[in-house]
């Protein structure tokens, strides 16, 4: 991170008082030479009013430091909930707005991510329409990228009923429409219908019956943030994965990065909730615990919203011309990810291991 | 291959940061996710220190990070991801202050109450000597400090935070605050001493 200072200490090793708050205040960002390290050293002792306020500003830069803020603990479901929210309106409302931030008035947005931005993502590159009510059997094509709510799906084994996005408020993650009661299934969503001109309609008829249970399962995901200081980042990540492995642990993801030069890395942990505990408990022990937070969110329509895109896309793919296939894929690979990283996650608990040397 | 088949072919992902900023950006929903969870600290912390209270922070950082993400394809990783946050953070108060022609929402030298009655959330404290006395001065320190940088002009908390707090470079304050390298250390420079004054003023008026 820092770079070589330029020797300002003279032959004698003498530095006058500005040399000094110089050397002193930028020692964050360079590397001293020994010389200049010396030097400084030395004028801290030689002059009082100096070694005062290196004293006094080391003291505050302790207390700064131990200033960070920690976020309210449902912040991130709030931007997630925000996103898809937006996600979800037509693109000429899309113009974040202030006054409607301040007012708290943003509690009628629905959500429906995963599709919309699959779709829309796909219909910028492909010189095709996207026609989902085509694939469905719909009389009408639609453009997808007018559609701001999926099209509704009618399970197999239940009575009629939509598979539609949920509106969330951004502090809870919440479905703001209550569920209908629905026969047979653990969870109805709320039914919305799709556009205004389309009828509910059209059951999922040529899935197997392992893409039917995806659908239909409600899934709630607990998460437990955990961040650690430690001396050895490595070894940390080390015990961390033999902890896992004693209890049943499953990684999911790994990222390194650096924080102010501070090697920084997140492990993505699934566990089962009888371990959870447990688990927290010994991954503690292995630095300085600086944040443990836990949150739940019921990701059951997110799912349901992603796995119809994913689906939609694959049927696309499968349709189009061999030279169009590959501008399909990585739009997949995504869609594939979340719905991997959630399927882990439900009825699981999800731990993140942050850990920074 | 059904889909449960397909997804579990999938092994752990190990990435850094700039592969997961990528998965972002072809719409990878977790990946953004995983980013809000690493710099939502550090854009808490700023937002706290630009409007003077937790409920407006949250909404700050929360906006902070959805602008980042509608706009997150035209982020060119040859700049750090952090930096282009705070600036974010930076631009959106200032453009809120002026579109509300906005001087303070709360006096800033007035304590802010949580629920707790701590002045800010902060994190867990790292005393590791085990000296609950050491500690509780600590923490009386920590709370004079918050207190007297919340009462300093808006340019003097930024650099302050960003440096001191959050330990960015002098250059990676330039491009956040939008200024020269000069300007940041003439600031900082500026800022401490008034920091060691309202400290003294503190102290004194004790």
């Amino acid at each position: 991170m820092g770079h070589r200072h330029s020797r300002v200490a003279g032959i004698d090793g003498a530095i006058s008082c500005d040399q000094a708050r110089g050397l002193f205040y930028d020692l964050a960002d360079v590397e001293l030479s020994d010389e200049d390290r010396r030097a400084l050293s030395l004028h801290e002792l030689s002059c009082s009013n100096c070694g005062d306020e290196f004293k006094e500003w080391r003291r505050l830069r302790s207390a700064l430091q131990g200033s960070m803020v920690a976020p309210a603990v449902d912040f991130k479901a709030g931007v997630m909930g925000r996103i898809q929210s937006i996600q979800a309106e037509p693109k000429s409302a899309r113009s974040i707005s202030w006054a409607a931030l301040w007012q708290q008035n943003w509690t009628k947005g629905v959500a429906a991510a995963a599709i919309v931005l699959a779709l829309m993502a796909g219909a910028a590159r492909l010189p095709a329409i996207v026609s989902l009510g085509g694939l469905l059997g719909n009389s009408k094509p639609r453009v997808a990228a007018q559609t701001t709510i999926p099209p509704t799906v009618k399970p197999q084994n239940t009575e009629p009923g939509s598979i539609s996005p949920s509106g969330t408020t951004p502090n809870n993650g919440s479905p703001v429409n209550p569920s209908k009661p629905g026969a047979g299934n653990q969870v109805k969503p709320p039914v919305t219908p799709a556009t205004p001109s389309d009828k509910p309609q059209v059951a999922v008829n040529t899935q197997s019956d392992g893409q039917r249970w995806l659908a239909n399962q409600k899934r709630v995901t607990t998460s437990t943030t955990l961040k650690l200081t430690v001396d050895n980042i490595d070894q940390a990540r080390n015990n961390a994965l033999s902890i896992a492995k004693d209890l049943n642990a499953d990684l999911s993801s790994e990222t390194s990065t650096q924080n102010n030069g501070h090697p920084t890395m997140f492990l993505r942990f699934t566990v089962d909730p009888g371990q959870a505990g447990a688990f927290l408990d010994r991954l503690g022990q292995l630095g300085s615990v600086v944040m443990k937070n836990t949150e739940s969110k019921d990701i059951t329509n997110e799912f349901a919203s992603t796995l119809e895109a994913y689906r939609a896309l694959k049927a696309q793919q499968a349709a189009a011309p061999n030279a169009d296939k590959q501008q399909y894929d990585s739009q997949i690979s995504a869609l594939e990810l979340n719905l991997k990283n959630w399927d882990d996650a439900s009825g699981k608990q999800v731990v993140l291991l942050w850990l920074e040397q | 291959m059904n889909v449960k088949s397909q997804l579990n072919r999938l092994g752990p992902r190990v990435c850094d940061a700039r592969l997961l900023i990528r998965q972002a950006q072809a719409g990878d929903l977790t990946a953004f996710e995983e980013l809000v969870t690493i710099y939502q600290g550090k854009i808490a912390t700023l937002s706290y220190y630009l409007t003077g209270n937790h409920t407006d922070a949250q909404d700050l950082a929360q906006e902070v990070f959805v602008r980042a993400y509608t706009n997150l394809k035209s982020f060119r990783q040859d700049a750090e991801l952090g930096t282009w946050l705070h600036r974010i953070a930076i631009n959106l108060w200032s453009n809120m202050q002026r579109r509300q022609k906005f001087t303070n929402l709360v006096s800033l030298d007035d304590p802010v109450q949580t629920e707790s009655g701590d002045l800010a959330r902060t994190v867990a404290s790292t005393d590791q000597d085990g000296d609950p006395a050491g500690a509780l001065e600590g923490k009386e320190l920590q709370s004079t400090v918050q207190q007297a940088l919340r009462s300093l002009p808006e340019e003097y908390r930024t650099v302050l935070v960003l440096r001191e707090v959050e330990g960015y470079s002098y250059e990676e304050i330039a491009k956040i605050a939008g200024c020269s390298l000069g300007t940041v250390k003439s600031r900082l420079s500026r800022a401490r001493q008034a920091l060691r004054e309202k400290m003294t003023g503190n102290s004194l008026s004790l």
